[in-house]
């Protein structure tokens, strides 16, 4: 090692004394727009008279080596008016561009940054002024509805739940269905390492010519952060802070205790509203401080922020400290950049156990809360716990740290050749404890206190290295790009528990005590894996006369988690546009590009191993008077696993109309995928296992995707530009595993509903992905039961009775199509914005019906009623009846804001702003919440942990195959105002 | 040119970071087969897997769940909408299933992936060799043997797999009954020759001698059924095997054979070594008590309230049985009447109203285990039926017993040999002396004849809930027969049918007549 840093020093030294003896005259500076300051990304620069030129990097800065003579320099910007500025003697030109009417913006697209006129590929951008606002604490939270193709949902109200990103609909199964997250150039960053508040801007690959740079984890999208950076000027201070209240939305229809005494329910003389007992109006802040700054050479911002956030639950909720410091630093006449960037996030979670909503539905309202003894009146049965014990008593915390350490460093050998190395390192630790004290029955039964501890930590390390070439020859203006990049990927954990404790008083600190480790029924894990991914990349981009634009790219990447004969996959991509405004001179049309693009991308296992055969410890084995442990095979190996691959075409249409007044954009994608890498059935015999991960079945998704924009009023004192994004796509499963056309999914969960050998969900070959089935319902026999059709026979008989094929296909957890429909509207000072979102034709299992709709005789639980109950039914049975159409409308985001007039004062901006979150709905759905449930986390009963849950950490895992179950544990969604404040100075 | 060279070298140096990766996989916490057998101790344990795959036995949906709901011992009611779980255990009682039940893919999983695992530990053996090395594959030829004999007993015609090293893609063929058969006959008489005739700590759990024996005489028990000729003699030769062994004896007190700490039974010839910490598995106490019964036995975890004696079977038993009455035991092999927690407290059932007619003392909510179950389905009491105890409760207990479970005991062989031999002709003398032997264990006085009718029920009594019953109404012609909420079946019932997920993996498999 020591020997590679002596080579990489000498190697720096030579490449700075070779380049030194270059003598040109260098210029660098900053190019901003003249009337905020903000820079300006991808604004060019070219030497007057040649063809030396460069483009502005990230935080607008250029540098640039002009040949002798070169009087002045030229800088453009689409959508400003250019400027010819004169050298003299300077080496430092800063340039402020003049606004125009803006066509264009820069994008960061993987490894650099385009205009966007030159963009072929499906690239969505969003910048903070187009974010939503009030209590966002999360960055997919800024883009909900922004971007059409992206489909971002959660469905409750926990404020420590996560909340799913789809783009495009799903194009895996087996392995990583959400985006590749990149930050600040670092991919597979974490975003939840990143406070919404310091995010610049959000650019989405949409389509795989623009992912495929990204090859192997860009299938399922790509979303770029790139966070707010420190520009030349004054030292600026900016603070932003909010507090909020937040109140349940919506909760099923239950009956009060009057009612449910009125309905000859068992009468326990009390009368309690337990979705009240357990609930608060939550109040929560957001506090940020900005120090930015910069000199010619120097730019700097570090970011402090702050979050308390509650939750409706009681003692739920979260606090969080995030720093972000950035400073970028040029040296050797401006040859060298140096960026460092450093995020630390400390957040500490009180996630509590929402499943307490599940217990307050049905527990009877005439119980009273506590004994008369003061302890907590939990009378037993199957199932029953009482929520108010179960708020107050359990405790389920987590602490989590995340570091992104971040040094890059690029140098301008030529002005037009640029050698970029980044080094970067993520890591990060979650630990879990939990207590529940001997005085809460759920999740102790007979155990008197039941303690977990558990640690993982994640980390990975980044290397990359790229070089750039920026060259024109006549009307070509051309970008070579290459690269290699290395990232090792770290994982290890550890979790105890134990039970039987002497007193409550330690909880989980002193997890030793506890008697259960003494008989060897406590547990004690742990584990520690690892992987890595290798690639060589590399792109060409050709501007012709900002006409014609090319862009071809290829990347090769190696990973670990395949033997070794299939580690290695390429993954290219070729993407094309044309500007017909520029080749035709259309009336009222400013701008109409024609984009088409193909690009490959692949998708990794889910697991690491999966090619080989592995041993690991199984059960006890008794062997010569006492136990040893069995050692085994963990599943069937497949030495033949190899790349997931996706191929998509995208044909897309960007244009400006009307003097730029109506914008917009319209594309239309074909992507399919093939060898998907699932747990497949196999027969056995032979095998050992009965599923081994193989590459089978494989995805079609067709979709169209809109975005129109239109400036109805623009002057000084009113404007009106409503916005409108359309999404609409079809996943079919055009193969489904060997042998294997059909296959039903989930389960609904006890009591007595565990559907043996049948599920919610039906996986078929040639079908949409998401159906839902059921049996139909047909009348209520005279015991009060439910009867369903025999689709054979077409009469009502039992639900024994019924087969397989008289559960039919009732709904879709995924829906037609979405919308959003965002208006700003500026009238003087003021701003005003309402955001409508909306999502049509898909249904969802309302599960708190299907199980609490039934009203027996001298019933001891609550039950929900709603209009679509059927009257008399005696005894749950999941039915057709339970299946909603659950298309909606929200105003899901509303902001009225007032800008101070600062111009006179010492203030560089002021504004004071109100928002509101989720302020209504309109559906006919019955449930929490209608919005979209993109993946299923299984049935919880029982104060059960969930499925593959043993640490804790990251909440259920989802069933991605499975869209549309409102389970029974969901966080009921809320309703949030705030107040805020930006300022600075 | 100058700069070209330095491009490469850049780039030459960029890709010099990356080379000391090869991306040969790091193992952290898995250890690649290559690697495994580093001692000894390796290969003990690595055998171990060919016997913790019988933990699944007792699991509630494995084999003996399909033994118990689709005989007349017990059923699962639908206790409202608890356990109507899509009909399946309905369809089990009244012979109504059909290939889909999860239960058969189950069973069918259990017994082929132990035959894999067999198969998988063979080979390594025979690549190790030595003498340990082939006391182990003896061991595991006669385990496989016994995997095939439950697919012979459950599913009939089915495949036999005597071999891990099949070519890629490799579905094995079903073959005849009859043929299997005559292949697990050859197992057991090439292989159970060649295992340990030792009865001590050392083979404990493990298939030994007689293990292998009590095997045989089941099969030769049933040979007619499988083949449609007697193995009387062969019965009674492998049951002698045994008997003759003096390692083996009744036990006074019949419970010994099912107390929690059943390990020093002189009675049971191969269990299954459950432990509550170390073999979990043997869920039997979640299964079939009441969700209240939790105070009864100081249980850890609420148990499910699922699984009911029939009232015929419970009624089958004469007042003064030691095993109805538990003796000296507090409960016999049945749970019945009005329950208590451990501190003396009647139970009453808080929730709701599935039992109002089942007071006790003028207490509708009191939890009475009454043997007369009102109704299979949809509106069972939920504390209808008694409950099946004949395995010892601890207090205390977690969900996975801790109680050793007996495959094959002596008592059984006693059955088996008399019933051999009464078959044979020789129906009075020793094979009735065998018989009064376990009647009067029972406190019961001595049959004074033998007929079929009293076999079948001397049977059930003695070997109820020892996943021994369908079998014995097979055997006895009784399998088809209507009782309680379950009519007369099809004749070919009393072969399952072959899963519907294994028929569409593999094209070889042939679904059994009448599916």
């Amino acid at each position: 090692m020591k020997k590679q840093i002596t080579k990489w020093l000498l190697l720096s030294c030579f490449v700075m004394i070779g380049v030194a003896g270059f003598a040109q005259k260098s210029v660098s500076g900053i190019i901003t727009d003249a009337d905020n300051g903000e820079p300006l990304i991808g604004a060019s620069i070219l030497a007057k008279g040649t063809t030396v030129g460069t483009i502005t990097d990230i935080d607008g800065s250029y540098s640039l080596n002009v040949p002798e003579g070169t009087e002045a320099i030229v800088v453009s910007y689409t959508g400003y008016s250019d400027q010819e500025i004169l050298i003299g003697d300077r080496t430092t030109i800063d340039v402020g561009l003049g606004a125009g009417t803006i066509l264009d913006e820069v994008v960061v697209v993987g490894y650099g940054t385009q205009k966007s006129k030159e963009i072929t590929g499906s690239v969505a951008s969003v910048g903070e002024e187009d974010f939503n606002v009030g209590n966002v604490t999360s960055a997919a939270q800024l883009l909900q509805g922004k971007v059409a193709g992206l489909t971002i949902s959660k469905g409750n109200g926990d404020p420590n739940g996560s909340l799913g990103i789809r783009l495009r609909g799903l194009s895996t199964i087996g392995a990583q269905a959400e985006p590749l997250v990149v930050l600040d150039g670092v991919p597979g960053a974490s975003l939840s390492n990143i406070d919404p508040q310091d995010i610049a801007s959000i650019d989405v690959l949409k389509d795989g010519s623009a992912a495929a740079i990204y090859g192997t984890r860009g299938s399922s999208g790509v979303i770029i952060v790139t966070t707010k950076k420190g520009s030349k000027g004054n030292a600026k201070i900016t603070y932003s802070g909010y507090g909020s209240s937040e109140s349940i939305a919506r909760t099923p229809a239950i009956a009060t205790a009057q009612e449910f005494r009125d309905a000859g329910g068992n009468d326990a003389g009390a009368s309690t509203d337990w979705y009240k007992e357990i609930s608060q109006t939550a109040l929560s802040q957001s506090h940020n401080i900005a120090l930015s700054g910069g000199s010619n050479n120097t730019n700097y911002r570090v970011a402090f922020n702050y979050r308390d956030q509650a939750g409706v639950v009681k003692n739920t909720g979260f606090n969080q400290l995030n720093t972000n410091v950035s400073i970028n630093q040029k040296a050797l006449d401006n040859k060298l950049n140096l960026g460092v960037n450093l995020i630390v996030t400390d957040r500490n979670s009180q996630l509590g156990l929402p499943e307490a909503f599940r217990y307050a539905t049905t527990f009877n309202p005439t119980s009273a809360v506590f004994n008369d003894d003061g302890t907590y009146n939990n009378p037993s049965g199957f199932d029953v716990f009482n929520p108010v014990a179960m708020v107050e008593l359990g405790e389920l915390n987590q602490e989590r740290t995340e570091i992104l350490a971040n040094m890059t460093a690029s140098y301008n050998i030529t002005p037009a050749l640029k050698v970029t190395g980044t080094y970067a390192k993520q890591k990060k630790d979650t630990d879990v404890s939990e207590y529940y004290p001997s005085n809460l029955v759920y999740r102790n039964g007979q155990r008197t206190g039941t303690a977990r501890r558990a640690n993982v930590k994640t980390s990975n390390d980044l290397y990359e290295g790229t070089l750039q070439y920026i060259g024109e020859a006549g009307n070509l203006n051309y970008t070579l790009l290459a690269g290699t990049s290395f990232q090792k990927f770290n994982s290890g954990g550890f979790i105890g528990d134990n039970a039987d404790f002497l007193l409550d008083f330690n909880g989980s600190n002193q997890l030793g005590d506890g008697a259960d480790k003494n008989d060897g029924s406590a547990l004690l894990g742990s584990f520690g894996n690892f992987y890595r991914l290798q690639a060589q990349f590399g792109r060409v981009n050709f501007n012709i006369d900002d006409t014609y634009f090319v862009s071809a790219s290829v990347r090769r990447e190696g990973s670990d988690r395949f033997g070794e004969a299939n580690r290695y996959g390429v993954f290219p991509a070729v993407s094309a546009g044309v500007n017909l405004a520029k080749l035709a001179n259309l009336e009222n049309v400013d701008n109409l590009k024609l984009r088409v693009g193909y690009g490959v991308t692949g998708n990794l296992p889910s697991e690491n191993y999966l090619f080989e055969s592995v041993f690991v410890q199984g059960p006890q084995f008794f062997f010569n008077g006492g136990f040893v442990p069995s050692y085994g095979p963990l599943r069937n190996a497949n030495p033949d696993l190899k790349w997931e691959t996706k191929k998509e075409l995208n044909l897309g249409f960007d244009f400006a109309l009307l003097d730029s007044k109506l914008n917009g954009s319209l594309d239309v994608f074909n992507r399919k995928t093939e060898d998907l890498i699932l747990n497949t059935p196999v027969p056995v015999p032979p095998n050992l296992a009965a599923f081994t991960w193989k590459n089978v079945a494989s995805l079609t998704t067709n979709g169209v995707e809109l975005l129109l924009n239109y400036d109805v009023v623009n002057n000084e004192n009113f404007s009106y530009s409503p916005t409108l994004i359309f999404t609409t796509y079809k996943t079919i499963l055009d193969t489904y595993l060997e042998d294997t056309p059909s296959q039903f999914i989930t389960n609904l969960g006890a009591p007595g509903q565990n559907l043996v050998g049948l599920g919610l969900n039906l996986l078929e070959e040639g079908k949409e992905l998401g159906q839902i089935v059921a049996p139909e319902f047909a009348r209520l026999d005279d015991l009060g039961n439910a009867l369903f059709i025999d689709q054979s026979t077409g009469e009502a008989i039992e639900k024994t009775a019924l087969e397989s094929e008289d559960w039919i296909i009732v709904g879709n957890g995924l829906p037609d199509f979405e919308l959003s429909l965002n208006n700003t509207f500026t009238i003087g000072n003021f701003d005003l914005n309402l955001f409508f979102r909306g999502a049509f034709g898909h249904s969802l299992v309302n599960t708190y019906r299907a199980f609490y709709e039934a009203f027996p005789d001298n019933a001891g639980a609550n039950f929900v009623r709603t209009d679509k109950a059927t009257e008399g039914l005696k005894a749950a049975s999941y039915s057709s009846e339970h299946v909603e159409d659950a298309s909606f409308v929200k105003l899901d985001n509303a902001s009225l804001g007032y800008t101070f007039d600062t111009a006179s004062s010492k203030i560089g901006s002021c504004r004071l702003y109100l928002a509101g979150q989720n302020l209504f709905t309109i559906t006919g759905y019955t449930g929490v919440d209608p919005d979209v449930r993109l993946g299923d986390p299984g049935s919880t009963d029982n104060g059960r942990r969930v499925n593959g849950d043993i640490f804790g950490l990251e909440g259920a895992p989802l069933n991605i195959l499975a869209p549309g179950i409102d389970r029974r544990n969901t966080y009921f969604s809320t309703r949030t105002v705030t107040l805020g404040l930006n300022i600075s100075f | 040119m100058k700069y070209i060279n330095k491009i490469l070298f850049i780039t030459l140096a960029m890709l010099a970071m990356h080379s000391c990766s090869d991306l040969e996989p790091e193992f952290g916490d898995v250890i690649p087969e290559s690697e495994y057998f580093a001692n000894e101790a390796a290969f003990v344990s690595a055998l171990g897997s060919a016997y913790t795959n019988l933990y699944g036995f007792m699991n509630h949906g494995q084999l003996f769940s399909l033994d118990v709901t689709s005989s007349d011992e017990a059923a699962i009611t639908h206790k409202g909408p608890d356990w109507e779980d899509g009909g399946t255990w309905l369809r089990m009682h009244r012979h109504t299933f059909s290939d889909t039940e999860g239960v058969f893919g189950n069973v069918w999983n259990f017994c082929y992936g132990g035959i894999s695992t067999c198969n998988r530990l063979i080979a390594t053996f025979e690549n190790a060799g030595g003498a340990d090395s082939a006391a182990f594959i003896s061991e595991l030829k006669v385990l496989r043997a016994y995997y095939h004999l439950v697919i012979l007993d459950v599913f009939g015609n089915a495949p036999i797999l005597d071999t891990f090293d099949v070519p890629e893609g490799f579905k094995p063929t079903t073959v005849s009954r009859s043929e299997l058969y005559a292949w697990v006959e050859n197992e057991f008489t090439t292989n159970v020759p060649e295992l340990p005739k030792e009865n001590s700590s050392a083979t404990y759990g493990r298939v030994n001698y007689y293990a292998g024996q009590a095997m045989m005489a089941s099969l030769y028990l049933n040979a007619e059924v499988y083949t449609g000729t007697a193995q009387w003699d062969k019965c009674v030769a492998a049951c002698d095997e045994v008997i003759n062994a003096n390692a083996f004896s009744l036990e006074g007190n019949y419970f010994a054979n099912f107390a929690v700490d059943n390990a020093g039974s002189s009675e049971n010839i191969w269990v299954i070594p459950y432990d509550g910490v170390n073999a979990g598995g043997f869920n039997l106490v979640q299964m079939t008590l009441h969700y209240e019964s939790q105070q009864t036995f100081e249980l850890v975890d609420q148990p499910w309230n699922g699984y009911c004696v029939l009232a015929d079977f419970y009624n089958a038993y004469e007042e003064e049985d030691v095993r109805l009455t538990g003796g000296s035991r507090a409960y016999g092999v049945m749970l019945s009447g009005p329950q208590y927690s451990s501190s003396g407290v009647l139970l009453e059932d808080g929730a709701d109203s599935w039992y109002p007619d089942n007071a006790f003392e003028g207490n509708e909510r009191a939890i009475v285990f009454n043997p007369e179950i009102n109704e299979l389905a949809p509106g069972a009491y939920r504390d209808g039926g008694a409950r099946l105890s004949k395995y010892e409760y601890e207090i205390g207990s977690v969900n996975s017993m801790s109680n050793d479970f007996a495959i094959f005991r002596y008592g059984e062989i006693l059955l088996n040999k008399a019933e051999a031999m009464w078959r044979m002709n020789n129906g009075s003398g020793p094979a009735l002396d065998m018989v009064n032997m376990i009647r009067s264990r029972a406190g019961l006085d001595g049959f004074a004849a033998l007929t079929a009718e009293d076999f079948l029920a001397e049977r059930g009594r003695e070997l109820c809930f020892e996943a021994k019953r369908r079998p014995d109404l097979i055997r006895f012609g009784k399998w088809n027969d209507a009782w309680w909420e379950k009519g007369a079946s099809e004749p070919f019932r009393s072969i399952m049918p072959i899963p519907a997920d294994q028929i569409s993996l593999n094209s070889n498999l042939v679904q059994n007549p009448g599916y």
